[in-house]
């Protein structure tokens, strides 16, 4: 019995391994961790990318969009810039650029690097770079979901045209009823952003992610990498709220304007989000505009000298 | 250490080949409690402590019931039993006592709350109230093994309390059942089909199912289910039923299977628990040592059935509110209890007035109530604190707008990780059925394929739901 059932997870493992090389599938992510997995084993199994964002979820939305084969986005949701500066750091790779995002850099986290505990083992590191059926990419269940999703959207389709011949008013009740729900929960997820948003950090605290922010600055300028700060924008109340405020002076105290570049922040009243601090995926695209000019306008300044825009 | 880490898989090899080394069998028993502390201390070696305390005072406890006059048999067992749940007490529900009932920023409130709980620490006290009853309860005919010299008694009591395959969340097994079993053991004695049959299912039902359940249950968390549609808040519900029953009945495999490589044999921790058709089932299906403790221990101490109608209401109930309390020092944990006795009670004051018809539709009628219950009921273990349980069902009831593209894929994963377990349920109910037992010879590409999930698609490693208890 132990040998059979060896002999058929040997056997479908090398299937599935050989339909992976072969077809390429596409593939959709289960969860925003594996997302950060994912967004992590393609980079330190690719080549070295000249530019990287280092962030949080708020600086999640593909802002590398432009030249992906020069980028790199390892800002991940729920974490810190520290997993992606220290992942960078981990990979031996570097980078011209380093993109910055500040609007937490006070909270010191290691998640994504527990995450991938695995992914930087020597052995299965190089398992997992060779072999795709074992990076999590390429996960069956990845593979499988896109299938059944275009089923649903079709299926979510017919029946959102049936919807729009419904006459009786009872869709639009209902609509009316989800647009004020919706409303009070943005209400609700605001004030508690609020909240964490009226206290700052202690000053022991803050002096320790300076230090920390400071330590991995150094590193990465000793070997020539340019760092550049820029913070997202948020919700117009928690743009001037106490730890905004803080957060942004004290970063400018420490990392002097004239020393670093600064992509400055920009008017918050021109923003949406979702829950206070996500731009919704309008606001991305006003942002990522916005962004990519005001690189642009680093770059010409001459900033970063014999190199090509991110 | 936890089952699905490199660490263990080490320590596990090590432990089995010392174990098993002809010129070391004398030292079987020491080589398992050695790795057992080093299984538990690693990474919290001052914690270790607590265990070791609680490992002294039940062997020195229950060897003073064993050798003791009738007078004195009582006393000792009383204070052996006492003394673990102090510690229980202390360790455990230090922080609720405070949060409750003293002012928390009082210079005592302030120290209950930084008390830490020790992994497990619910179930090695079990274990030692166990080895004290079961010593009170020894008649030298009836369970000869557990009576001994102190040396031995002390070795073979610290080897049942610090076992490390059931340290941590169990089975609770029986101190006679297991003391019992205590003996040299053989390699040839070792059945490795049922060994990895058992694990197989067990880290399947773990790192696959658990574990890729568990980023998606996430989102039940406050406040970010107020952003999820009616429908997806209830599939959440839905698939942290699964997860909770893949989690434990995982760990329970895993450790049966563990257990069987050091030739000990554990009982069934689960018995397809979901198709339960009543909650007194449910609870003969679900963590079965413990709803055997809180039985043999505390239900039948109370009188059981015995003494009456009104007797035995009081008696289901007490047992199910201890048994929210020894899930958790919370209201949450309490309020879950509760419910549960109070389920259990009015079942049976049910069942003497109503016979239910036993037919296929009633049947599958009550296992589908039954199982929504028990599924609703868990969400206080995902959301302790009461009010976010509150607002949980608000939203269920509010938030009537369509699942976003988010909610899609969540709800789709929540399914497809779910079916594997409604099979493994299915299969009971089919389990007799001729084309079944045909079939059977090719179990082996079930293992296989659940195999082949482990290696390639195993969700990222989380503790063990149960640790926390």
């Amino acid at each position: 019995m132990i040998k059979k059932i060896i002999i058929m997870t040997v056997s479908l493992f090398v299937v599935y391994t050989v339909l992976i090389y072969v077809i390429r599938p596409a593939t959709l992510f289960q969860h925003v961790g594996q997302i950060s997995v994912v967004k992590v084993q393609d980079f330190v199994f690719g080549a070295g990318k000249k530019y990287i964002i280092v962030g949080s979820s708020l600086s999640s939305i593909s802002l590398t969009s432009q030249r992906p084969e020069d980028n790199a986005d390892l800002s991940f949701p729920g974490a810190s810039i520290y997993d992606g500066l220290e992942i960078i750091k981990k990979s031996g790779f570097i980078p011209r650029v380093i993109f910055v995002e500040a609007n937490y850099f006070h909270k010191i986290s290691y998640k994504i690097m527990e995450m991938n505990t695995t992914t930087f083992m020597p052995a299965i590191f190089d398992l997992k770079k060779n072999i795709p059926s074992l990076q999590e990419k390429y996960q069956p269940m990845n593979v499988l979901i896109p299938c059944i999703i275009k089923n649903i959207y079709a299926i979510k389709k017919k029946i959102g045209n049936i919807s729009n011949d419904d006459k009786s008013g009872q869709t639009a009740v209902l609509s009316s009823h989800s647009v004020s729900r919706e409303k009070s929960v943005f209400k609700e997820f605001l004030k508690l952003q609020m909240d964490y948003y009226n206290k700052i950090p202690d000053k022991q605290t803050l002096d320790v992610s300076v230090n920390k922010l400071r330590e991995y600055t150094k590193y990465f300028e000793d070997r020539g990498v340019k760092i550049i700060f820029f913070e997202m924008p948020v919700d117009t109340s928690l743009c001037s709220a106490p730890l905004a405020v803080y957060l942004r002076t004290s970063l400018r105290k420490q990392f002097k304007p004239g020393d670093y570049d600064y992509i400055p922040m920009p008017d918050c009243s021109l923003y949406k989000t979702g829950d206070g601090i996500h731009l919704d995926p309008e606001s991305v695209i006003t942002y990522k505009n916005y962004y990519f000019k005001e690189v642009d306008k680093i770059f010409n300044k001459g900033a970063i000298k014999n190199s090509s825009k991110p | 250490m936890v089952f699905n880490s490199f660490n263990f898989l080490i320590l596990l090899f090590v432990t089995f080949i010392i174990y098993y080394l002809p010129p070391l069998k004398k030292f079987q028993k020491i080589t398992i409690i050695i790795s057992s502390l080093v299984f538990y201390s690693i990474g919290h070696p001052l914690i270790t402590l607590v265990l070791l305390l609680t490992i002294g005072i039940t062997t020195t406890t229950s060897y003073l019931v064993l050798n003791s006059t009738a007078n004195l048999k009582k006393l000792w067992s009383i204070c052996g039993v006492t003394l673990n749940l102090v510690i229980l007490a202390f360790f455990k529900y230090s922080p609720f006592i405070s949060k409750t009932f003293i002012q928390p920023d009082s210079s005592i409130g302030e120290f209950m709350m930084t008390i830490p709980l020790p992994m497990g620490i619910s179930f090695f006290i079990f274990k030692g109230i166990s080895l004290v009853i079961d010593a009170f309860r020894t008649n030298d005919k009836k369970q000869p093994n557990i009576q001994m010299k102190v040396v031995e008694h002390s070795i073979n009591s610290f080897m049942y309390m610090s076992f490390f395959p059931q340290l941590l969340a169990g089975p609770i097994q029986a101190a006679a059942d297991f003391i019992s079993q205590i003996n040299v053991k053989y390699m040839k004695d070792i059945d490795w089909e049922f060994i990895v049959k058992t694990l197989i299912l067990g880290y399947f039902l773990k790192m696959v199912i658990a574990d890729n359940l568990n980023n998606q249950t996430f989102w039940m968390f406050y406040p970010y289910f107020q952003g999820h549609s009616s429908g997806t808040l209830i599939i959440l519900l839905f698939g942290y039923s699964m997860q909770m029953f893949a989690d434990f009945a995982g760990y329970s495999l895993i450790a049966i299977g563990i257990s069987s490589l050091f030739g000990y044999r554990v009982k069934d921790n689960f018995y397809f628990p979901y198709i339960s058709k009543s909650i007194s089932e449910f609870w003969r299906r679900w963590h079965i040592s413990l709803s055997t403790f809180f039985r043999d221990y505390v239900y039948i101490t109370l009188g059981g059935s015995r003494k009456g109608n009104t007797r035995t209401y009081i008696n289901l109930f007490g047992v199910m509110f201890l048994c929210g309390v020894w899930h958790g020092a919370g209201w949450s944990y309490i309020l879950w209890g509760t419910l549960h006795g109070a389920a259990l009670v009015i079942e049976r004051l049910a069942k003497s007035k109503i016979t239910m018809p036993n037919n296929k539709i009633v049947n599958a009628i009550r296992m589908i109530v039954v199982f929504c219950l028990v599924s609703f009921l868990w969400i206080f273990f995902k959301l302790p604190d009461f009010s976010h349980v509150v607002k949980y069902i608000e939203a269920i009831t509010l938030n009537t707008f369509s699942m976003s593209d988010h909610s899609i894929i969540i709800c789709v994963n929540i399914i497809l990780y779910s079916i594997p377990i409604l099979a493994y349920h299915a299969f009971y109910l089919i389990e007799t059925k001729p084309f079944i037992i045909k079939i059977k010879k090719y179990e082996f590409i079930l293992y296989g394929i659940m195999l082949f999930a482990i290696i390639t698609n195993s969700g990222f490693s989380n503790s063990f739901i149960y640790f926390i208890f």
